[in-house]
C-alpha cells in the first residue's frame, strides 16, 4: 500500500458539517453580544478597502454632521498622514455609530461608482442633461450643503434597512438611472419596469431601491468627480471598447449603408440605382424578357436566379411598390431547455470552457481568455461592433463563437492563445443550428440602399459572405427568386465549418422573410396577400404558400409554423416537403417559435408560452413543465431559487425522462439580505454531475458586500469575498477542481 | 491568499467579521479536522477541539501578521489541545469493523506517531511544517513517520 493509498482512505472521511466554513460562523458569534464598534482606523482603514478618495471622504464627513473643525482642518491639511487623521477624527466627537453610518454611505457611492465607470457615455449624457436643466452651476459650498442636507436624512435608518435611506431623498423628478448595456437591454425587455419605477411601486425592488441610492450619490455631486478622470479606471475591455467607439471612421469593413436606413432615404436610394442601371441595359424589356411580373401582383414559385439582373429587377420592382422588408423579422429565441419535467431557462452567459492550459469564459460582449498555469488573463476576443455573442461552442482547438449583429452574423474562432478568425453573412441571426463539426446560420437581410447602384455593384444589393471583413456577394445560382416582387430582403442561410470557420455552402431567398432557419435551408416570407415557404429538399426549392404567418421554426427535419386563422392561430408541423404532418392551436398570439429536440417551444412577448413535444410528429402533446432558473449540462441540471427566507440549489439527474435531485443545498438569508440577493449568472452555475457543482451569488449582508460560490459535490465547501468589486465572474471544474474567476484573473 | 487580502480578513474578523474569519479558517479546516480526527480517533472530540482552535484564532487574529502566522497559531494551538485531550482520555485500540479499518489501524499507534502520521498523511504537512508545528526536533519527525510508515507498512 503507498501513502497516497492510505490518505486517500483517510479523506473518505467526510468533515461534519458544523466544522465548515459557513457553520464556523454560528460557532464563533455570540448573537447576544452587541456588533464591534468602529473606531476611527477601523473606519478608515475599510474606506481605503472600498477605493474611496479624499474628495468623497469629506462629503462623508460633512454629511455626517462632523465638526467643522475637524473637517477643515482635514481640508486644510491634504496631506495629512494617517496618525493625524486619526487623532483628527478621534478628537472630532464621531461615535461609532457616525462612523457605521459614513462606512454605509461610502459603500452606496461605492456602489454607484461601479456602474458609472461601466457606462461613462451615458453618464456623459446624463451630465449634460442635468445642465440643461440646472442652468445655474452648483458651487461647492451649495454642494457640500446639499450633502448635509440629503447624506442625514438618508443614513437616518441605513446599517439596517438600507433600502429605506432613499425614500428621504427620493428626487422631484423621474430618477435616471445609469445603466451598463446589457442593463439597458434588460430594461428594454421590462418596459413596465422602467416606466416610472419610484412612483408606482410602494414597495420597491432591490433593483429599484439600488437605483434611488444611485441617485442619491448624484445629488451629492461625486458624478462630476468620477467624470473627470474615467480613463484611467477602466478595465482592459473596456478601454478597448471606447478605443473602437472613439475612432469609427477608421472602420472600413461596414459602409455606411446603414446610417440612413429609412424607407424614404431607401426609396431615393434605389431610384438613382435604377437610373444608373438604366444606362447599361434597358431595364423594361430585359424584365419583360425574364418574364417578371408587373409590379402589384404575387404569385409564382421560387427558383434561383439566372444572372444578377434577375436579382436586381425583382428588387426594382419590389421597392418601386414601397415593399422593402416584412419589419416582423422574428427574433433569436431565448435559450430554454426542457429537462425532464422541467422547462430551465439559462442567463445570458455562454458558458466556461476549459482544455489543457487554457480556460474561456464567454459572456455576450466579448470572451476571455485565461492560462490557468499562471492563473491570469490571456488574451480578450470581442464580437465586431454592433454585434454581440449569442452561442459558444468548444472545438478541438479552442472556442467558436456565433455574434448577430444588425447587419452581420458570423462565427469567430479563438484558440488559447487569443488567435482568431471570423467567418460571417450578411444580416441578422434568426436560427442556428450546431450539429457536430458544422454550424449553420439562419438571418434576415435588408440591404441598406443607401447610395446609388447598378447590377454591377453587388455587394449593394446581394447577399454576402465575409472572411475576415473581406465581402463577397452571393452568385446568382445561390439566390432564390420567386418573380413576384414581394420584398428587397434576403432569407439568407450559411454552413460554416465549426473548427474553422470555412463557409461551404450558403443560400438566400429574396423577398419579405420573416424567418431564416438554420437546420437547412429553410425561410418563411410575407406576402402581400398570405406568406410564402420555402425550404431546399435534397437540393431543390419546394415551395408552398400559405396564409399569414406569425412565426416559424425548422429542427429536427420537421418545419412549424404558426399561421393565422378565423378561430385564432394554429401552428403547423410540416415534413421538409412543406407537407403538413399536425397541427396545434395555443389559444393566444405567437411571435416566436423554436424546435430543439424533440420539443417545440411556443413564445410570444419574449416568454414561452408553451412546449410541445412532437417526438411523434402525428400526434403532439402540449408538455406541462415547472419552470425553473439554472443551467443544463448533459444528463445534469443546476437549479437556483430564492424563497422567502434563504436560498436554494438544487442539482437534478435526468432519470427515465424525469428531473430527479441529486444533491442540494440551502442557505438561509434575512429579508434585508434576499432583497439585494441576485445569483452571479449562468457562468458561475458549475455543473460536473455529483463530483463538483455549485454556484455563486451576491448580497449586500448589512455591512458588506458578499460574493459566496456555494460548492457541492465531494467537497462541499463556501467560497467567499467580501466587498470584492469584480465579485465571481465565471466557474469551472477542471479535472476535478474547481476554478474561480473574478475578472481578470483566476483565483485559485 | 495574498498579503493585502489576508490583512483586510484579518482586520475586519478582528472587528467580529465572523464571516471574514471563516475565509480564512477555510484555509486550514480540512487539514485541521484530519489531524484531530486521526490523533484522538473520535469525531466529536475532534469536531470540539476544531471549533475551540477556531474560537481562539478569532480572538488572537489581530496579533497574528500573515497568513503563515495564523496558520502556525492554529496548529500550534490544536497540537496543544489534542495533547491535553489525550491526558485526559487516552485513545483506546479499535476493534477493525471487518477489513482494513484505517481508524483502528491508527487507534493502535502510539500519541506521537498518531499526530505526526495524521499530519503527514491526512493533512498533507510537510515534516519541517509538523516540526514547527507540534515542537518535535526534525530528527525526531522522520524518526517517527519511518516507523509509521513501516508499521503500515507503506512504500
Amino acid at each position: 500500500m503507498t501513502v497516497s493509498e492510505i490518505r486517500s482512505l483517510m479523506l473518505e472521511k467526510v468533515i461534519p458539517e458544523s466544522l465548515l466554513p459557513q457553520n464556523i460562523a454560528v460557532c464563533l458569534m455570540d448573537e447576544n453580544a452587541a456588533p464591534p464598534e468602529l473606531d476611527a482606523f477601523t473606519f478608515l482603514n475599510r474606506l481605503r478597502s472600498l477605493g474611496i478618495g479624499s474628495a468623497d471622504f469629506l462629503y462623508l464627513l460633512k454629511g455626517c454632521g462632523a465638526p467643522e473643525e475637524a473637517v477643515s482642518k482635514i481640508e486644510q491639511h491634504p496631506d495629512m498622514n494617517l496618525q493625524t487623521l486619526i487623532v483628527t477624527l478621534e478628537s472630532s466627537g464621531l461615535t461609532p455609530k457616525d462612523y457605521t453610518r459614513m462606512l454605509y454611505t461610502a459603500r452606496q457611492l461605492w456602489e454607484h461608482t461601479i456602474t458609472m465607470r461601466i457606462d461613462s457615455g451615458e453618464l456623459e449624457a446624463a451630465a449634460e442633461s442635468r445642465q440643461e436643466e440646472q442652468p445655474e452651476p452648483q458651487v461647492p459650498a451649495e454642494t457640500a450643503e446639499s450633502a448635509e442636507q440629503e447624506a442625514p436624512a438618508a443614513e437616518e435608518s441605513a446599517p439596517e434597512e438600507p433600502a429605506e435611506t432613499t425614500e428621504p431623498a427620493e428626487p422631484s423628478e423621474p430618477p435616471r438611472p445609469v445603466r451598463t448595456a446589457r442593463q439597458r437591454k434588460r430594461r428594454t425587455e421590462e418596459p413596465s419596469e422602467d416606466e416610472s419605477p419610484v412612483q408606482e411601486a410602494p414597495v420597491l425592488t432591490a433593483r429599484q431601491k439600488k437605483r434611488t441610492i444611485d441617485d442619491l450619490a448624484e445629488e451629492l455631486g461625486i458624478a462630476a468627480e468620477i467624470e473627470d478622470e474615467p480613463e484611467e479606471k477602466y478595465t482592459a475591455r473596456q478601454r478597448k471598447r471606447r478605443k473602437e467607439e472613439a475612432a469609427p471612421e477608421t472602420e472600413t469593413e461596414q459602409p455606411a449603408e446603414v446610417k440612413e436606413d429609412s424607407p424614404k432615404a431607401r426609396r431615393n436610394a434605389i431610384i438613382a440605382a435604377a437610373a444608373g442601371a438604366a444606362v447599361l441595359f434597358a431595364l423594361g424589356p430585359l424584365m419583360d424578357i425574364l418574364g417578371f411580373t408587373s409590379p402589384g401582383s404575387s404569385g409564382g414559385d421560387f427558383q434561383f436566379a439566372s444572372d444578377n439582373a434577375a436579382v436586381f429587377s425583382e428588387i426594382y420592382t419590389a421597392y418601386t411598390n414601397g415593399r422593402i422588408s416584412s419589419g416582423n423579422t422574428q427574433k433569436l429565441s431565448k435559450n430554454e431547455q426542457v429537462f425532464g419535467d422541467m422547462l430551465i431557462s439559462s442567463g445570458e452567459e455562454l458558458g466556461v470552457f476549459s482544455s489543457g492550459n487554457t480556460l474561456w469564459s464567454a459572456e455576450p460582449d466579448g470572451i476571455s481568455v485565461y492560462a490557468l498555469d499562471s492563473g491570469t488573463l490571456a488574451a480578450q476576443v470581442f464580437p465586431p461592433e454592433g454585434a454581440e455573442f449569442v452561442k459558444v461552442v468548444q472545438t478541438d482547438s479552442g472556442v467558436t463563437a456565433v455574434y448577430s449583429g444588425d447587419t452581420e452574423c458570423g462565427l469567430t474562432g479563438v484558440d488559447g492563445s487569443g488567435e482568431t478568425w471570423r467567418y460571417g453573412q450578411s444580416g441578422t441571426l434568426t436560427d442556428i443550428f450546431c450539429g457536430g463539426d458544422v454550424i449553420r446560420l439562419g438571418s434576415v437581410y435588408t440591404p441598406g440602399f443607401t447610395k446609388s447602384f447598378t447590377v454591377d455593384d453587388m455587394l449593394e444589393y446581394l447577399p454576402y459572405g465575409s472572411k475576415n471583413g473581406q465581402r463577397t456577394a452571393f452568385s446568382p445560382a445561390e439566390i432564390a427568386v420567386s418573380g413576384s416582387a414581394d420584398g428587397c430582403s434576403y432569407a439568407v442561410w450559411g454552413e460554416y465549418a465549426a473548427e474553422n470557420g470555412e463557409q461551404k455552402k450558403r443560400l438566400a431567398a429574396l423577398g419579405s422573410p420573416i424567418y431564416s432557419g438554420a437546420e437547412s435551408f429553410t425561410a418563411a416570407m410575407s406576402r402581400e396577400n398570405g406568406s410564402a415557404e420555402l425550404t431546399a429538399d435534397s437540393g431543390s426549392l419546394v415551395s408552398a404558400a400559405l396564409p399569414e404567418i406569425t412565426a416559424c421554426a425548422a429542427g429536427n427535419g420537421v418545419i412549424a409554423d404558426a399561421e393565422k386563422s378565423d378561430g385564432g392561430v394554429t401552428v403547423y408541423l410540416r415534413d421538409s416537403a412543406l407537407k403538413p404532418l399536425a397541427a396545434f392551436t395555443t389559444g393566444g398570439e405567437i411571435d416566436q417559435l423554436r424546435i430543439s429536440g424533440n420539443v417545440v417551444y411556443v413564445g410570444s412577448g419574449g416568454s414561452t408560452v408553451m412546449a410541445v413535444d412532437i417526438s411523434d410528429t402525428s400526434s403532439p402533446k402540449a408538455l406541462d413543465l415547472t419552470s425553473a432558473d439554472g443551467v443544463v449540462s448533459g444528463d445534469y441540471a443546476l437549479c437556483g431559487a430564492v424563497s422567502k427566507t434563504g436560498i436554494t440549489l438544487t442539482l437534478y439527474k435526468l432519470e427515465s425522462g424525469k428531473a430527479v435531485q441529486a444533491d442540494s443545498f440551502a442557505k438561509a438569508l434575512t429579508a434585508s439580505e434576499l432583497e439585494s440577493f441576485r445569483f452571479s449568472g449562468a457562468n458561475c452555475f458549475v455543473i460536473n454531475g455529483t463530483d463538483c457543482s455549485g454556484a455563486a451569488y451576491r448580497y449586500f449582508d448589512g455591512v458588506s458586500v458578499v460574493d459566496e460560490f456555494a460548492e457541492l459535490g465531494r467537497s462541499r465547501s463556501l467560497h467567499t469575498l467580501y466587498d470584492d468589486k469584480t465579485g465571481y465572474t465565471g466557474a469551472a471544474a477542471v479535472d476535478g477542481g474547481l476554478k474561480l474567476l473574478s475578472g481578470e484573473k483566476i483565483l485559485n | 491568499m495574498d498579503k493585502r487580502e489576508y490583512k483586510e480578513l484579518s482586520e475586519l474578523a478582528a472587528n467580529g467579521g465572523t464571516k471574514a474569519f471563516a475565509r480564512l479558517y477555510e484555509t486550514v479546516y480540512r487539514e485541521m479536522y484530519y489531524t484531530a480526527f486521526y490523533t484522538l480517533c473520535d469525531d466529536a472530540d475532534a469536531v470540539e477541539l476544531v471549533t475551540a482552535s477556531a474560537r481562539d484564532g478569532m480572538t488572537t487574529i489581530n496579533k497574528l501578521r500573515s497568513e503563515e502566522a495564523f496558520r502556525a497559531f492554529m496548529f500550534r494551538n490544536l497540537c496543544a489541545r489534542i495533547r491535553t485531550k489525550l491526558r485526559e482520555s487516552p485513545v483506546q485500540p479499535i476493534q477493525e469493523s471487518g477489513g482494513f479499518d484505517i481508524r483502528a489501524e491508527f487507534s493502535r499507534l502510539s500519541e506521537a506517531e498518531r499526530l505526526v502520521a495524521s499530519m503527514y498523511i491526512g493533512a498533507k504537512l510537510q515534516p519541517d511544517e509538523i516540526s514547527l508545528f507540534t515542537g518535535l526536533s526534525s530528527t525526531a519527525v522522520n524518526k517517527t513517520l519511518e516507523k509509521v510508515l513501516t508499521a503500515f507498512e507503506l512504500d
